[in-house]
């Protein structure tokens, strides 16, 4: 299988994640937090050591990484808290439905209204002054995604992030297609950044991370035992506790913490680089081809993650991802949750076939990719 | 002469890590234990170290560390 669906969730994962997850079971197998006994202080401690990782890569203190997940809780977490009592939110046309959905369901309640920014593909800066122009009394939150898992645009999300500070506005940075490839951390701005830790951070599925500036604490999502202040009915205020009620993904938290010190290690650079290689390769290969139409400009450096959506002429996303996989090509067609970017872009009708390039990803698995597209095309 | 190390309690598993490393790099020996039962309100953990008690607290003050209580223990 050639693997270009590293925006769902990268693939394969360092054998470090691998270890870290089959260690887990073997040697931190008792509750962390919660006892006193040898394993269970073994299991906090590496536990503590996967947080302090997360928190040093995001620039923040240990106690400020909150474990989810998923990117999709610590977006609902946030935004869900932050409206709680009405107002309006400004996000992005090209936000994805984990952000789309949560804000769309509190506006049907009445109290809650939201606008979205208009991020032109051709000049993305020009979306802060979208969100600025968008911005009213009543505005207690405003979100933006890193960027686009659909087209690949990267968002100017540390103006908006300055923008924000000037209006005094909690800002939540949807960090989903940008964790361990952009330079994200809580010094650019962010009130909070949600993160998923099987993308990027190459840890395992079902894991996620909320970065917490800690100057504005939402309310938690859930509530229950924290292994301490165990005789208050009260949720216990502390970070991360505040948060993460019942038993941790311990096996998921161990495996994202060896991933966020593979991407540590490697270089964020040197990951961005190796992947927009490939997807510029990958992009003007199609480009010369006949009966493609490609749906965004091309993936460069600065301006976009390594991502783009094509189609085979007279055929949806779907079809045309469906092509591909019978030459054993794994990559995602549809509309990739994200109705707003296909809106704006008007593929609403057909979807897109969507390739993403990882930080496993070959130049000459590309070069593959590209002859089998070529022969598809050839035999319709 | 009796030596004596101080309990410092902290509800959270995390903070009290975050507090045993910031008292071993001030040069202290410090160790997380589950919290024997001294906390009022319930389950937690303290750190055990040698030191000064006001100067640790303070240390630990200064890092944002917030102390419930502390008991002093012979070593």
């Amino acid at each position: 299988m050639l693997y270009f669906d590293n925006a769902a969730t990268t693939f394969p994962k360092p054998p470090e994640v691998l270890r870290a997850v089959n260690g887990s079971f073997r040697n931190f197998g008792a509750n962390p937090g919660r006892s006193g006994y040898p394993m269970s202080m073994d299991t906090a401690r590496e536990v503590y050591r996967a947080r302090s990782a997360a928190g040093e890569f995001f620039g923040a203190p240990p106690e400020n990484v909150i474990f989810t997940r998923n990117c999709t809780e610590s977006l609902n977490l946030v935004i869900l808290s932050m409206l709680k009592e009405g107002g309006h939110c400004v996000i992005s046309d090209l936000e994805h439905n984990s952000v789309l959905r949560p804000v769309y369901a509190l506006s049907r309640g009445g109290n809650v209204s939201f606008d979205c920014a208009e991020v032109p593909l051709s000049e993305p800066e020009a979306a802060v002054e979208s969100y600025r122009n968008l911005i009213r009394p009543d505005t207690k939150l405003v979100v933006a995604t890193g960027a686009s898992n659909v087209f690949g645009t990267l968002l100017p999300v540390k103006k908006i992030a300055a923008l924000c500070a000037e209006y005094g506005i909690p800002f939540l940075l949807d960090a989903a297609q940008v964790a361990g490839s952009e330079e994200i951390s809580l010094a650019d701005g962010y009130n909070f950044i949600a993160a998923p830790g099987h993308k990027g951070l190459l840890g395992p599925m079902g894991t996620g991370l909320l970065i917490l500036k800690g100057d504005v604490l939402p309310d938690p999502l859930m509530y229950g035992g924290t292994g301490s202040q165990s005789l208050m009915a009260g949720q216990p205020d502390e970070l991360p506790e505040r948060y993460e009620s019942g038993t941790l993904n311990v096996p998921g938290i161990l495996g994202l913490g060896a991933g966020v010190n593979w991407v540590k290690r490697t270089g964020r650079d040197t990951i961005r680089k190796r992947e927009m290689e490939i997807a510029e390769y990958l992009y003007d290969a199609l480009s010369e081809m006949e009966r493609i139409d490609l749906f965004a400009p091309g993936p460069a450096p600065g301006k976009s993650t390594p991502v783009l959506s094509f189609a085979i002429e007279g055929k949806t996303g779907e079809e045309t991802s469906a092509l591909l996989m019978r030459q054993g090509i794994a990559s995602r067609g549809g509309f990739h949750c994200a109705a707003l970017a296909h809106r704006k872009m008007g593929t609403d009708d057909r979807g897109t076939c969507r390739l993403s390039v990882g930080p496993m990803n070959r130049l000459s698995e590309a070069e593959s990719a590209v002859r089998k597209i070529y022969a598809i095309i050839k035999s319709l | 002469m009796i030596l004596k190390e101080t309990y410092y309690l902290i509800s959270s598993v995390t903070t009290a890590m975050k507090a045993e490393n910031i008292l071993q790099q001030a040069g202290q020996r410090a160790m997380v234990f589950r919290d024997p039962g001294i906390n009022p309100v319930g389950c937690g953990y303290v750190v055990r170290a040698t030191g000064e008690r006001e100067k640790m607290l303070d240390l630990l003050w200064s890092k944002g560390i917030r102390v419930s209580g502390t008991k002093e223990v012979e070593r």
